[in-house]
C-alpha cells in the first residue's frame, strides 16, 4: 500500500466540519501550519512499536471527591 | 533596611532576630517594585494591603516570642494562573478578566504564608502557559533584567523578571514543558521544577494536566529547598497530588556530591546547543568531577509525544472558548489551539501509552546514574519579537524550541534544578536532574555548584 502525502489544507477542512469546529479566516493559513508542523513531530514517536500490554501514562485512582 | 540582594533565608533570619521588622522588609521590596516594574513587566497584580497587614501580624507574633515559620517575612509573587483570593486568577488572558474573583488562595500560597512568607501580587505570562518566551500580546513583555531589550523566557515569564530584577526574592511558577527552568535559565535563577505529583496543582489554573508541574524560583538553592519544603506534603484537592510524606530536604542540603554518580547527556542534549549552553555543562560537569556521558535513546519522540499530549489537552481545555471567541486569544497561542482541536484522538492515546514505555526506560538509566547534566535552554536569552533562530546551523522558531531540552525530562516527571551559569555575557542554565522523588540529590548538587563558585546567581 502506498500513503498518500498529508494535504493538510484539506484535512483542516474536513476535520473542522467534523469538530463542528468554525475556523475564523484570518487563523486559518496558522492553523494549516501548526497541523503540518504537528504531523512532521508526531512522526518521532508514532512509529515506534509498543508491546500490548503497555498502559498509558496517565492514572486513574477511583475514590470519592473530598 | 536590608541589602535589596539578600536571599530569601537572610531575610527571615535577620526578621527572627530582630534586626528588622517585617514591614520594613516589605516596604523596601514595594518601593523597589514600584521602581523597576513599569521599565520590566513583571507583576500585572500588587497585593500590598494584605501584604502589610500579613507583616504586621509576623512583627506582632515575634513581639510574642512566637515560631515566625522558614520563611518569616519573606516577600514572594506568583504567576498570574496562581489563585489569589479576591482576584480574578488571569492565567496570562485577557478573557479571563471576566472570570469570578478566587475565593480563596492557592494550596501552594497558603502553605507558603502557613511558613511565614508575605504574597505580594500576581505576575505576567505566557497567555494560558503556552508559551516559552514570557511575551504577552495584552499585557506586554515581561523582560530580562539582565537586558531589557532581551526575553525572560516562559511562561513564567514575570516568575523569572521579579526574582532577577530584585522585586522580590521567591517567586512560584508553572512548568508543563519547561516554564520554570526556562525562565530561570534566561534570567539566571535558580529554579526548582519537582517530581510529577509532588506538589499541589489545587487553585492553580491548568494548562495541560498531564504535565503540569508548580515550583518556586529564587536566587540560591537555600531558598528552593526552604520553599519547597514548606509546600510539600498531599492535597486531597488535587488527584494528581501524591500521597506521599514530606520529605525535607533542608537537613541534606550541605551532604555534597561524595557517591553520587553523575553523568552528561549526550546525543539529543548536545545536538543543536548553542557553544555558551554547552560551555555551561562542561564547565558544571568539570566542577562535579565528571567525564562520564549516557543518552536518552528515544528523547526526541518524548519531545514528540509531550508535545502532541500539549496540543490536545491544552486545546480541549478552551475547546470553548476557541468557539466562541477565538480573536481574543493572543494570536501567539490561538492557531496552536485551533489545531489541537483537530488532532486525531488516535495520536493521544499512543502518546499515553509511550509515555509510560519512555519511563521505564528512564527508570532502568536511575539504576546506573544519580544525576544528570543537560542545557536547560540551547541558547542564552533571544532578542524581544525574535521569532526564529539559528541552533547547530538550522533555522528554527523561537517560541516552540526554547523547550528543546526541558520537555523530554518534564515528559518523563523527572525532577530538575535548573542552576544558573553566569561566566558569559548573559546567563545561562543546566539543568541538573534526578530520579523520581529525589529532589534531595538535584538540590544538593546545586548547592555543592552554587557553593563551588561555579554556579551564581546575582543581580544586574
Amino acid at each position: 500500500m502506498t500513503q498518500k502525502p498529508f494535504d493538510a489544507e484539506a484535512y483542516v477542512e474536513q476535520a473542522a466540519a467534523l469538530a463542528g469546529l468554525s475556523i475564523p479566516a484570518e487563523c486559518r493559513a496558522g492553523v494549516i501550519d501548526n497541523l503540518r508542523r504537528a504531523h512532521g513531530i508526531a512522526q518521532a514517536f508514532l512509529h515506534i512499536p509498543l508491546p500490548d500490554d503497555t498502559e498509558p501514562g496517565s492514572v486513574f485512582t477511583p475514590g470519592m471527591a473530598p | 533596611m536590608i541589602d535589596i540582594s539578600s536571599h530569601g533565608h537572610e531575610i527571615a533570619a535577620a526578621i527572627r532576630d530582630g534586626k528588622v521588622s517585617a514591614i520594613q522588609v516589605l516596604q523596601q521590596f514595594l518601593a523597589r517594585i514600584d521602581a523597576v516594574n513599569g521599565q520590566l513587566g513583571a507583576f500585572t497584580a500588587i497585593t500590598a494591603e494584605r501584604a502589610r497587614a500579613k507583616a504586621a501580624a509576623i512583627d506582632t507574633a515575634r513581639g510574642r516570642g512566637g515560631d515566625l515559620g522558614a520563611l518569616a517575612g519573606v516577600p514572594f509573587a506568583v504567576k498570574n494562573l496562581f489563585d489569589i483570593a479576591g482576584l480574578a486568577t488571569l492565567a496570562g488572558s485577557k478573557i479571563n478578566r471576566q472570570a469570578k474573583p478566587a475565593q480563596q488562595d492557592a494550596t501552594l500560597i497558603q502553605r507558603l504564608e502557613a511558613a511565614g512568607a508575605i504574597l505580594v501580587g500576581g505576575l505576567n505570562m505566557g497567555e494560558y502557559a503556552y508559551d516559552f518566551t514570557g511575551e504577552n500580546a495584552h499585557y506586554g513583555p515581561s523582560r530580562n533584567p539582565h537586558d531589557p531589550t532581551r526575553m525572560s523566557g516562559g511562561s513564567s515569564g514575570g516568575s523569572g523578571t521579579a526574582v532577577a530584577g530584585g522585586m522580590v526574592p521567591l517567586s512560584l511558577g508553572s512548568d508543563t514543558n519547561g516554564s520554570i527552568r526556562v525562565p530561570s535559565s534566561l534570567c539566571g535563577l535558580f529554579g526548582l521544577k519537582p517530581t510529577f505529583g509532588r506538589l499541589s496543582r489545587h487553585g492553580s489554573y491548568p494548562f495541560v494536566s498531564s504535565l503540569d508541574h508548580l515550583g518556586p524560583l529564587a536566587r540560591s538553592t537555600r531558598d528552593l529547598a526552604l520553599s519547597y519544603d514548606a509546600m510539600q506534603g498531599p492535597d486531597p484537592f488535587d488527584p494528581v497530588c501524591a500521597q506521599r510524606p514530606k520529605e525535607a530536604t533542608i537537613p541534606h542540603l550541605e551532604a555534597g556530591i561524595a557517591g553520587l554518580r553523575i553523568a552528561v547527556l549526550d546525543g539529543y542534549f548536545a545536538e543543536g546547543a548553542e557553544p555558551e549552553a554547552l560551555a555551561a555543562v562542561a564547565a558544571f560537569a568539570k566542577a562535579l568531577g565528571t567525564e562520564r556521558r549516557v543518552q536518552i535513546a528515544e528523547a526526541a519522540a518524548g519531545r514528540a509525544a509531550a508535545y502532541v499530549i500539549t496540543n490536545i489537552e491544552g486545546a480541549n481545555l478552551h475547546r470553548q472558548r476557541l468557539r466562541e471567541r477565538p480573536m481574543d486569544f493572543d494570536p501567539d497561542t490561538r492557531d496552536r489551539f485551533l489545531a489541537g482541536l483537530l488532532l486525531p484522538g488516535e495520536w493521544y492515546a499512543q502518546a499515553q501509552r509511550f509515555r509510560r514505555h519512555y519511563c521505564a526506560q528512564l527508570n532502568e538509566l536511575f539504576r546506573d546514574v544519580d544525576i544528570l547534566l543537560a542545557p536547560a535552554t540551547p541558547c542564552s536569552a533571544p532578542k524581544l519579537g525574535q521569532k526564529m533562530m539559528t541552533l547547530g546551523g538550522v533555522e528554527l522558531p523561537v517560541r516552540a524550541n526554547l523547550g528543546l531540552y526541558t520537555q523530554p525530562i518534564s515528559f518523563a516527571g523527572l525532577p530538575v534544578v535548573a542552576a544558573p551559569y553566569t561566566e558569559g555575557a548573559l546567563p545561562i542554565g543546566v539543568q541538573i536532574i534526578a530520579a523520581p522523588w529525589r529532589e534531595d540529590l538535584a538540590l544538593r548538587v546545586g548547592r555543592y555548584l552554587e557553593q563551588s563558585g561555579v554556579a551564581a546567581s546575582r543581580l544586574p
